[in-house]
This record gives C-alpha cells, structure tokens and sequence, in this order.
C-alpha cells in the first residue's frame, strides 16, 4: 500500500474553522489527487457543529479529537495531530501558517523527524513527491525544497494564497478521544481578549489611507488622520506604527491586525509589504502604493504605484485637499504637538 | 597752591586706620570668594589643564572693540563700550591714587597726582562716570521698557508664561548690579560735589558734574558744619558701597569682568568644526568615561565659561531650536548647568536638571557659540552631554536607528553600501572608479547626494559639469562611507573614529588623487578639520570648483540668468569654515541678482537638519526652522530661487516651502543646477561614446542570455525534476531503516555538560523520543485494529526518527546564578537590488549580502535583559549558530548586556534550516539548563517561525509562541500574552522551563553603542563545534533559488503634488 493521503489540520476561532484552514483544504485535496490519496482533516477540540462543518466538497474523513480543549494549547494540538499521523500515516500533512500553526506545525514535524516547510507560496507534487516553494528576503527570492527521504513532511500555507473549499460535502466523522487536558497540564489557558472595540473599523471601510514606516515622524500620523478623515477613509497602518506607540492597534491593518474585508480602495503609503501586512490587503481591488523603494513588495500587488517621499507627500495631500475646499490649512504646523 | 584734593579730608590717624581695616577685610572678602570660585574650577582641572597659550592680541582686540557684543545689537553694543570704558577709567583712577598715595607717598614721600595731571585726572574721571551712568541708564530703560525677547527669563519655547523663581532671581540680580553701579557712580558725584561746595576751587571746571551739583547743594545754603557731618558721612556711604561691590565681584554677575576675559582665553579656535576626542583633549574632560553626565565631569574650562554667562541672551536669540521651540534654549541650558556645578556636589546628575529632549534639540550649527561676547562653547557642551546619553542609550528612536544603519551599511537611510554609487547609471558617461584609476579630484559624495532622490538628480548635474568642465574626476563607489560629521555631532563618537578609519583608509587605498571635492557641506567639514589630513591632501567644496570652472572659462555661461535670488549659508561651510564668498561668487558669475535675507553669512539661520537632527525630526511647538528660514525668503520680496549648496538644506527646504506654503513664491535649487542652466549644459555633448556602445551592448546581451537561460532552464527542469524524484525515493528506502536503528532509548544528543554546572538533576533532556513512543503505545491503545494493521503494513516506509540534539564540544561557564535565560539569535542577510543567485542555484551570491541581526531576536534580548533587570541574579547567554562572522551580533548583543554569549557552528551546517539550528541550541540548551529560552518569532530573511518550536519539542518544553508580553517573577510559571490573528490576545500561563517565541514591538531594544560593542570585544565568546554526526538532519533541501519574475505595477516618478492629485481623485471617486 502507497502512502498517499494528505491530513489537513483545520483551526478554529470563536467556534469557527478558519479561513485559512479552508485554503489548507483547497490545496490539501489538489496534492492528494496528484498523489492519489485521500484528504484527511482532523479537528482538535470543539463541538460536533465544528466538524461537521469540516465535511466539505473533496473531504474524504473528518477526524475530530472532541475531547480536546476549544482554548489552544500547542501540547494539545502537537499530540492529536502526531497520533492522527501514526494512525493515518499521510504522505503530506498541511497546516495554516497562522500564529497556533507556526506553534505546533514544527513540533509535529520534529517529533517524528519529517520534513518541514514554513510559509509555503505553492506546492506541487508529481504523483510520488511533494515540492514546496517558499518565498525568503521579503518576496525576493523563490525558494523550492524537497524532502528527500522523508515518508512524511509537514508544511504551513501562506494565508490568502490558496483557493479554499467552501462547498459542504459528505465526509464521515471520526470521533477520537485523544488530546483531553490531562494530556497537556503544562499549558494553563488563562483566556482570549479580543481587540477593544475603536472609532474606526478596519473591516468596514470601504476605502483606507495607510501609512507605514516610511512615514518618519510622529506628527505625521496625526496630519495623516486629518487627511484619511477628508478623503472619507479610514486610516490604517502597518504594524510598526502600532508598535511605536502612534497608533492604535485598531488601526493595524494585516494578519494580527484586521483584514480590509469590505476595502475597495486601498492607498499604503510608506507600506514596503510585508506578507503579515499584505494578508489583510492584498485583496483589495484598487490598490495604489507609495513608498522610495522601488523595490518594495507592495508593487507586485498594486494597480498603480509611485516611487516618493510619505514625508513630503502628506503635506501634498494637505494642500490638495485644501484647494479641492476639504481641508483647512493651519498656519505652519498642523496636527498634534506631541513631537 | 598746586591743584590736588586731600584724601582723608577731617580724618584723624584712628579714622584711617579703621578705613584702612575695613577696606583690607572687604579685599580680603574678594580675594576669598575669588578663591573659593578658584578651588572649584581647580577640582575640575583635575587632570591637567593644557589649553595653548593664550592669544593676547585677539582676546584683547575682542574685549576693546566689543565686536561680538556689538553685532546684530549696536546699541547695546555701544552702550556696554560706555560702561566698560567708563569703569575702567574709574578703576584706573582709583588705581593710580592707590599708587601715589600708598606707594609712592611713603616711599619717596612726593605725590604727582596734583597740577595739571590732576586736573586732567580728575576730567577724565568725570566723563568716566558719564560714560558708565548713560550707558546704565540706556540698558536699565531697555530692560525696563521690555520688548526684547532675548532678556526674558520666561521659557516661551517650552510653553511658558510665567518667569519661574530661579529666573526672578536672576532678574532681581541683573536689577541689582545695575542699580549699585548707578549709586556708586551718583554718589561718587555728590562726594564731589560736596567737597566742591566747602572748598570752592579755582579749577573746578575740571570736574565738571561735581561743580554742576555743587551748585544744586549751593541751593540749599546749608550750614557748613551741617555739610562737614553729610561730607564725612556720605564719604564712608560711598566708600562701602564701593567696597561690598568689589567684595561681591565673585558671587554676581560682576564676575564676568573676569570670568568674561578667562574663559575668552580659554576658548578653542576651532570648538564646533573640530571637536574633541572622546575622554581625550586635556582640559575638555574631567575623567575618562564617555561625555558628561555629572557635575564632577565639568572641567575646569567648562566651569569657567559657565561663570562667565551674563545672561545676554544672544545665543537665546540666535538658537534655531529656541526659535522652533525646542525645549533648548542655549542661554538656559548654560545658565541650568551653572546652577548644577555651583552645587559642587560631583555626583548630581546632569539629568536631574536637564531633559534628555533638550539635549537631543541641538542642531549643532554653531550660532551660539559665534556670537557669544564671552566665548562659551554650547555645542561641545552638548556633544559631551550628548556622548554621556548615547552611553546609556538614551537616545530618540530615529537617531538610533541612523546609528545602527551607519554601523551595518555605512550610510544612515541604511540603504546596501553597494548601491552607493547607484545614482551615477543615470548618466550617459561612466564616472571613474577611483579606486581603479588616477584621478585629479576625487569626489566625496556623502549620504544625501548618494542616496536621496532629489540629491541623486543634483548629483547628477554635478557629474555632468565637471565632465563638460573637462575635469578629471572619480568616485569611491561602496568604499565610501558617510564621512561622520553628524553621526559625531550626534554623540556617538566610538562611532565616528571608526568611520574616519575605515574611510582614511578607503582613502589611502584609492589611486592617487589630488584633491578631495565634496558636495556635502558637512563632509566637507570634518574631512577638512577632522580627518587628520589638514595640509596634506586639499578639501573643497563644489562652490569653490565651480568658481575656479566658471572664473577661468573651462565652464562658459553662454545665458546669464537674469534671475533675482537668494542664497542660505549653509552653516557647515559658512559659520563653521568662513566660506561665505564662493556660492556668491558663483551667483554673480552666471549672471543671478543676489537678494540677501536678513540673516545671512555668520547670521545665517540653521535650516534644522545638522547635528542629526535630520534623523529624528520631532518638531517643537512652533513652526520648523526651515519654515521660519522660507518665511524670511517670501518677505524679501520677488525672488525666483531659493539656492542652497548643501544635500540637507535641498531636502529640509524643498519640504519646508510646501509645508510654509510658499510654493508660488520661488523654487528651491542646487547652485549646480543653476550653472547648468547658464551654461546650457543640455547642449553640450559629453558622452564618451565607447563607454555607451559598451553598456549598451551589455545590457542587451544581458537581457537576451536571461530571457533564453529562463526558457532553458523550465525545459531542463521539468525533465530533471522527475529524474530526481525517481532516484531520491531509492535513496529513502535505503536511509529509513538505518534512521530507525538508532532511535530507541539512546540519548544521543549533547553528551556533554558544562563543566561548572552545579545542578544535581538537570531538567532538560531529550526526551522526544520517549514521549513519541508513549504516543504510538497510547495510540494503539485509543485507536482501533485498522490502525494497528496499517501501522504494520507501512512499517517497511514508515520510520520514526524524532529530531534529537546535536553533540556540541565541552565549554567552560561560570556558576549558575538563581536564575538563567537562554535568547537564540541569528545574523540575518539583506539583500539589494542588485540581489544575485550563487551558480549552484541555491543561494545567494554572499557578496550582494548585508548581514545584521535579526529584528525579532533583538526583542527577544531586549525582553531577556529586561527579565533579568527586573528579577536580578539572572544570567543572560545569547546563543547563535552561525560561521565566525556572525561574532559580530553576538558582540553587539553583549554589548546591550547579555552575559556571556555562545557561537556554535560547523562547516557542515546549514544556519538557514530551523531544524539543523534548533539541533544546536537544543544541545546548548542542555549544557546550559536556563530557566528560560527565548526566540524570535522569525527571521527577517528566511521567515521560518519554527526554530523555537522545534527547539521546544526536542527539549521536551512547553512553547508558546508569538508572545507580545512576558510576566514571570522568577518562580515556577510565566504568564504569556500572544497575539492572534485579528488582534486577539491569548493569555496562557506555562510551567518553567519553557521556550517562548516573542514578537516586536513588545519593547524597544536598546543601543548598543560602538564603544560598548568595542567593550565587548574583551567579553570572551565561546565557540563550540557541532557534531552534525550521522543524522544529519535538516527540515527540508533547497533545490533552487530563483529571483521570480515580479508581476508588478508600474511605477511611475512624478512631482508629489501631481501624486496627491491623483490620491485624491481617486477617494473622491470611491466614496
């Protein structure tokens, strides 16, 4: 008998799968037709609703270890998926590159000795092997790795790269009792806070002005609110800006910030494109990026692009805004004094 | 009867006497204040004074003519000459009686004082005391009336209203010293008067005001006996006054009459344009340790200039900061630090005075110090404050990261060293690579002209006028590094020196050239007054090039301008180096009106870029001094350009006449690009045409053999790839039942324990192994007879080999302390535009590579040292697996404070496979049992996010991952925040030990200055060698990089206005 299966961990969040986890299924069962094998999804923790939400279109069997805590614990997860693994033996397992799957992915992969890719852009196979590309110095590079010699390999997908599997289907359930909270007293969940609620909503806006590093002084942010609130937009920014402090994390657009679900215009300036950032915006329609380096990833997923500096661009924005008789130029300096 | 006073008129021997006592105790009084000063400044001298020997003849003619006081205020200037001629010749006066009366009196027994000198005498002494009473009177209606900005003690640039008590004091100071003068001088006349009035004199016309209010006293007819009694009474009235003034001399501002002339004496010739060494130049520095930061550190000149203050306020006046409201205003920060050094206590901080944003205000442009009538010198001072901050790593975040971009890349955008010379492909001619080829003038380019676009375009039109000028001209490409004047200016001294080396030896490893050119006025500064090559090689700036292009006809203006502009000094040239004639010189050659602003030449306002302050650019309450600079251009009236000759001022001012608002008023232009407009360089042909064919025919083929190669390449691979597959899955069959063979029980991994470790039972160990046993006997239990049939069919392909350590070499450490953190870091590579893959096609060419350490791992240091501050007794070891190049992170890691830092590598190791590396940590992890292992969330190159996972499975640990804040009070449990997709937080609470993988962002990692990374150096770090051994295990092979075709918008290159337009209309039409 060929090892031909491929298992896909699927996550959940408020008692939903994820996005991402729905995109590892897309691509789960595109390898395991190559391979000839069938999709295998297991499902740590939550209610029957969970997994059997998991029975979707190409799914073959649904394993849900239902005793396993809904809280993540990386003990948890790394023991459910190395005993569905012993006990399904796949060729391929696939996780989302998401904050619990960089968690587990690599213990599961380390414990048995398979192969590990992270953050994969695409995987192949050729009936027998899987190929995976990586993508390495901010999108530059393409990288393809093997795993030679190895019976089984583990990789994560990149977020919002892959198609994902929405239709239902009719997979069987298979109800395990591994992974109960006996098994992983190491890890105490202490619980989830979600983002406090703020006067702006990323995931409503139908347009956004974004700012990133390149914006260099803290003044900026406060002339680039001004200038977001009369264009109508929302103001986001890249996770820098949260981490220095100048903006609130409500305002973060990206993978641990907020996706642009309802963005229809997205303008970054000073945005270079880091992947977290780009998984909350890449599928904006109308994207038009602003940044000095001509080489910034933002270009390969932008409509229109221009090379200049977001220092001299705001106050362009300014004056255009005040000629347009939507913004009131203060006298010298505007916005906040907090330099 | 020949004309003379009687001194002590109606003193009997024991009236004298008593003068005389008192008179000695009061000079006594002087004499001890003055040494009580002394003793001070002495304690600052300390380690040998050694300033050159003073300059009479200049100090001299500067205390005469008054020159610095008289400029940009004459009135003031002359009122002050009149006070100052006036009291010296009251002084004078006094002296010479002192010496007839005292001196020569007894000893010869004659006296010269009388006949027609003493009518002369007495005439002068007479206007003398005019002199000092209407030059009083004048500065006191001044003071009193108000209005001048520079006497208020109130702080407006820091917001505030109200004069705070310590500066009323200084008021009612000044309001005293002025008083007392006048009363000494009023009643010196009424004492006149007086004796005018009793002895009428046949020569008192000599005296003029004594007679004049002689006559007013005549009008009181009084009795002449009730006139002795005032005489003699007012006598002694003066004389005290005269007395407690002279006694009071070391404790007010009448010290300056002193301290004014001492600390001109002391004054450096060239303070700001070449600073002193780090602890070095004797009498600069009180002790070794870097900069100042404690009232101890004040030398002996610093205290004397700080006595010598006098409050006039010019520097206040002149401070771009001051005018921006900074929180500096030069004026108070010397008078603050005054009141620090006359606590005498050499262990109160500078900090508890001064605010660390006051300090980092300082735009280093000299105005303070060029105008300051006593020749204090503020910007040193605030170098030196400056160097005590970078120290403690007290530094404004975009300072700080211009210093580490300048550390790993050269330049401080931070940008690949390798594309320094990028901006010269525009060019249709080829610049000379100075370090290949014999050049005349080697062009020193500097961060901005190299770098910035708009610079890049000026840079451009330099190039090309030195070429159509005929000029023999190179560039040093990537051996050119930022030239440091700022990076010093900004206090990193460590820094700087070794940036003058490794550029003094770029320098000296170039061909030959002549003469050095720069665009750059601050490059032009300190390679001419720094770089220890004064004399030897020449230095100019571009101005002066293209005067002698333009003046001698190499460069022919073939259409005057016509254009009416004005010119900013940059302060670098200007100011700090007295070039203020070659851009005027340059102007009126192709023909441009000169309209000067206000404040021009040594007056020049700072555009606010110098001293680093370009870098960190938080602006004060008030307008940006470039804004002011363009408002005092727009109020001149009609001009066409705005000329700078300096990167930073093209920058500061192309942003600040949009910000000002003074776009339809003038443009902002290079000087250079004004020439080229003169002399039509459009016109003139310069292309060395074989250079052209040359990069022409590269291109091309370039682009052919790339396009060819691609389609090659996809037709080989699509055949090789399942060639290779078919043979990789033999060679699985072969490896798997070998792996299996050595897995059970056997504990392979790290077999060695550091030598010192006093942990009786240690508490990590491999133990994946077992635990995955237990899951396949757990397994079996739970699951079914279909799965324990399958796991036997597949036994021939399936093998369970979990990852285990690595074997590391043995090392040395000291004792365990209470507790220990273990923080894994990895030197991460950059990568430009010109990115190359190596011909194995799986990796990348190393020297397109910049290398630094990675950003995540230096939050994980950060939260490490951070833990350790908190919980004390904590050991930190940083651990990194990487070739010895990667030392250089493991030495800018113990120089943030980790303890003790450890390389482990082996030639056989890969440093990009998260499974190979965490094999290694893991072995050093056993060696080191910490309490804590932290990790980057990720790389910045490779992006992995699995070594610290790995690391934990290997180590049997609990993980948790991309951590945003770490609670632990040392016990037995950490309490960890991640953070989730969509901003969700997850609190978890882990047992110790435990690995954690932490996220930036969660602090700010400090600086590690080059001096305490040159400190470090000492710090030992252990190398150790790994055993790969057979299992040689990696988490996947790279079988092929490639640079991915990039779909990619185009990117267009317009005026930013033209950008905002397009910004707008595109929201407009969204909403």
């Amino acid at each position: 008998m060929r090892i031909s299966d491929v298992l896909v961990v699927a996550e959940h969040m408020e008692g939903e799968i994820t996005s991402q986890s729905a995109e590892a299924m897309g691509i789960g069962r595109k390898i395991a037709d190559k391979l000839g094998g069938r999709l295998l999804v297991v499902v740590v923790g939550g209610k029957v609703e969970l997994a059997q939400s998991c029975r979707r279109k190409g799914i073959d069997l649904v394993i849900h270890a239902e005793k396993a805590p809904m809280a993540f614990d990386s003990d948890i997860y790394c023991d459910v998926v190395t005993r569905a693994i012993h006990a399904y033996r796949p060729r391929l397992v696939i996780a989302p590159h998401s904050v619990d799957g960089v968690s587990y992915a690599p213990c599961v992969a380390a414990g048995l000795g398979a192969g590990l890719a992270m953050d994969v852009v695409d995987l192949h196979s050729d009936g027998r092997d899987v190929m995976a590309i990586r993508s390495g110095f901010g999108g530059r590079v393409a990288i393809e790795v093997g795993f030679p010699g190895r019976p089984l390999a583990v990789v994560t997908i990149r977020p919002a790269t892959f198609e994902a599997i929405a239709e239902a289907g009719d997979a069987a359930i298979e109800k395990v009792e591994w992974g109960s909270i006996a098994d992983g007293g190491r890890i105490e969940n202490l619980g989830y806070v979600a983002l406090p609620k703020s006067d702006v909503d990323i995931s409503t806006a139908r347009s956004i002005l974004a700012i990133g590093r390149g914006i260099s002084d803290q003044a900026l942010v406060g002339r680039a609110a001004r200038i977001a609130q009369a264009l109508g937009a929302a103001l986001g920014c890249s996770r820098p800006l949260v981490d220095a402090g100048w903006l609130p994390k409500a305002h973060q657009v990206g993978q641990t910030g907020t996706v642009a679900k309802s963005c229809s215009l997205y303008v970054a300036l000073g945005i270079s494109g880091a992947v977290q950032h780009l998984y909350g915006m890449k599928h904006v329609k109308t994207i038009f990026a602003v940044n000095t380096d001509r080489n910034a990833q933002i270009f390969e997923f932008a409509w229109g692009g221009t090379c200049a500096n977001i220092d001299e661009l705001i106050p362009a924005l300014e004056r255009q805004l005040a000629s347009n008789g939507l913004l009131r130029l203060e006298p010298g300096s505007v916005g906040d004094h907090s330099g | 009867m020949t004309e003379t006073r009687v001194l002590f008129w109606s003193f009997d021997s024991l009236e004298i006497l008593i003068f005389y006592g008192v008179a000695s105790s009061f000079i006594a009084l002087f004499l001890l204040g003055a040494m009580l000063r002394a003793r001070q400044w002495w304690k600052g001298a300390g380690r040998g004074i050694s300033f050159s020997a003073p300059r009479f003849v200049p100090i001299i003619a500067e205390v005469l003519s008054h020159r610095r006081i008289m400029q940009r205020d004459r009135p003031a200037g002359f009122a002050h000459l009149a006070i100052f001629f006036g009291f010296l010749t009251l002084f004078i006066g006094t002296t010479i009686i002192f010496i007839d009366y005292d001196i020569l009196g007894p000893v010869l027994g004659r006296s010269f004082w009388q006949g027609k000198f003493y009518l002369v005498f007495s005439l002068c002494m007479d206007i003398g005391g005019v002199l000092l009473l209407a030059g009083i009177v004048y500065l006191a209606a001044r003071r009193a009336l108000g209005g001048k900005p520079k006497l208020n003690y109130a702080r407006e640039y820091l917001g505030e209203t109200r004069v705070r008590e310590r500066a009323r004091v200084w008021r009612t100071e000044d309001w005293i010293f002025l008083g007392w003068l006048t009363v000494i001088v009023l009643t010196g006349y009424v004492q006149e008067a007086l004796r005018l009035s009793m002895d009428p004199a046949p020569d008192a016309v000599w005296s003029p005001v004594g007679q004049l209010l002689s006559r007013v006293i005549g009008n009181f007819e009084l009795q002449r006996s009730t006139m002795a009694v005032i005489r003699v009474n007012h006598w002694w009235f003066h004389a005290l006054l005269c007395l407690s003034f002279i006694a009071c001399i070391p404790w007010f501002k009448g010290r300056h009459m002193f301290t004014g002339i001492m600390s001109l004496s002391l004054r450096n010739p060239a303070p700001l344009k070449r600073l002193h060494e780090d602890g070095g130049e004797s009498g600069e520095f009180a002790l070794s340790r870097a900069g100042l930061s404690r009232v101890g550190e004040l030398s002996l000149k610093r205290l004397i200039q700080l006595d010598a203050c006098t409050k006039c306020g010019k520097c206040h006046e002149a401070c771009p900061a001051r005018a921006s409201a900074l929180p500096l205003s030069p004026r108070d920060l010397i008078l603050d630090l005054r009141d620090l050094a006359h606590t005498c206590v050499p262990d109160v901080t500078v900090g508890t005075a001064i605010a660390d944003e006051t300090i980092w205000s300082c735009m280093s442009c000299g105005a303070c110090q060029e105008i300051c009538p006593v020749g204090i010198e503020h910007p040193p001072m605030i170098v030196d404050l400056r160097r005590s901050l970078v120290e403690a790593a007290r530094i404004p975040q975009g300072i700080q990261k211009a210093f580490e971009n300048v550390a790993t890349t050269g330049n401080s955008f931070g940008f690949p060293a390798r594309n320094r010379g990028h901006w010269s492909r525009e060019l249709e001619f080829e610049i000379k690579n100075a370090n290949e080829v014999t050049v005349d003038w080697l062009w020193y380019v500097g961060d901005y002209a190299s770098y910035d676009p708009r610079n890049q375009v000026v840079s451009c039109t330099v190039a090309k006028l030195l070429k159509a000028a005929n000029v023999d001209f190179g560039i040093l490409h990537q051996q050119e590094r930022t030239a440091g004047n700022d990076v010093r200016r900004a206090g990193e001294e460590v820094l700087f020196q070794e940036l003058r080396k490794q550029n003094l030896s770029s320098l000296s490893s170039a061909r030959p050239f002549r003469n050095i050119v720069t665009t750059d006025p601050h490059t032009f500064n300190t390679m001419k007054n720094e770089y220890g090559h004064e004399g030897k090689t020449g230095v100019f700036h571009y101005s002066s090039l293209l005067v002698e292009l333009l003046e001698s006809g190499r460069l022919k203006v073939m259409k005057p301008l016509g254009k009416r502009v004005t010119l900013h000094d940059p302060c670098h040239l200007g100011r700090l180096n007295g070039e203020y004639d070659a851009p005027r010189r340059v102007l009126a050659a192709i023909g441009c009106e000169l309209i000067e602003m206000p404040r021009n030449r040594d007056n020049s306002f700072c555009c606010g870029a110098g001293g680093g302050r370009i870098w960190s650019q938080e602006k004060g309450r008030d307008e940006r001094p470039s804004e002011i600079r363009i408002h005092e251009a727009q109020k001149i009236g009609k001009i066409d350009y705005f000329i700078t000759c300096c990167p930073k001022d093209l920058t500061m001012f192309e942003d600040a006449r949009k910000t000002a608002g003074a776009e339809n008023d003038f443009e902002v232009k290079d000087l250079a690009e004004l020439v080229a407009d003169a002399v039509e360089l459009q016109n003139l042909s310069m292309p060395d045409w074989n250079a052209l064919a040359q990069k022409m025919a590269q291109t091309l083929s370039r682009s052919i053999s790339q396009s060819v190669g691609e389609i090659i390449d996809a037709k080989l691979n699509s055949l090789r790839v399942s060639a290779e597959i078919e043979e990789k899955s033999v060679k699985a069959d072969e490896i798997a039942p070998r792996q299996k063979s050595g897995t059970k029980g056997e504990n392979t991994g790290a077999v060695v324990s550091g030598s010192a470790t006093p942990e009786a039972d240690p508490k990590l160990e491999s133990t994946a192994s077992a635990d995955v046993n237990a899951a396949i006997n757990a397994n079996r239990v739970d699951t079914g007879d279909r799965h324990r049939e399958a796991g036997s069919n597949m036994a021939s392909e399936w093998s369970i080999s979990p990852v285990k350590p690595a074997a590391i070499a043995p090392y040395e450490f000291p004792p365990r302390r209470s507790r220990k953190i273990l923080v894994a870091v990895k030197r991460v590579g950059m990568v430009g535009d010109d990115l190359r893959i190596a011909s194995d096609e799986r990796s990348i060419e190393p020297e397109v590579m910049d290398w630094n350490i990675n950003e995540w791992d230096e939050t994980g240091i950060e939260e490490a040292l951070l833990k350790a501050e908190a919980l004390g007794d904590t050991e930190v070891v940083a651990v990194t697996v990487g070739p010895a190049a990667a030392d250089e992170i493991l030495r800018k890691a113990l120089a943030k404070g980790v303890d003790r830092a450890v390389r482990l590598w082996s030639d056989q190791l890969s440093d990009g496979d998260p499974m190979a590396v965490a094999r290694a940590i893991a072995a050093a992890a056993i060696v080191e049992q910490p309490d804590l292992i932290i990790a980057g969330a990720q790389s910045s190159d490779l992006g992995q996010s699995a070594t610290g996972s790995v690391l934990s499975r290997i180590l049997n640990l609990p993980l948790a991952s991309v951590a945003i804040a770490l609670c632990w009070d040392g016990g037995t449990t950490i309490d960890v925040t991640r953070e989730l997709e969509g901003g969700v937080q997850h609190h978890q609470r882990l047992a110790i030990p435990t690995v954690v993988t932490v996220q930036t962002g969660m602090n700010t990692p400090r600086y590690s200055s080059l001096r305490m990374i040159n400190q470090a150096k000492s710090k030992p770090i252990i190398v150790s060698e790994v055993d790969v051994g057979a299992s040689s295990l990696v988490g996947h092979e790279v079988r092929k990089m490639s640079v991915p075709l990039r779909r990619r918008t185009e990117i267009s290159e317009e005026p930013v206005d033209q950008v905002a337009a397009r910004i707008v209309s595109l929201f407009l039409e969204n909403r």
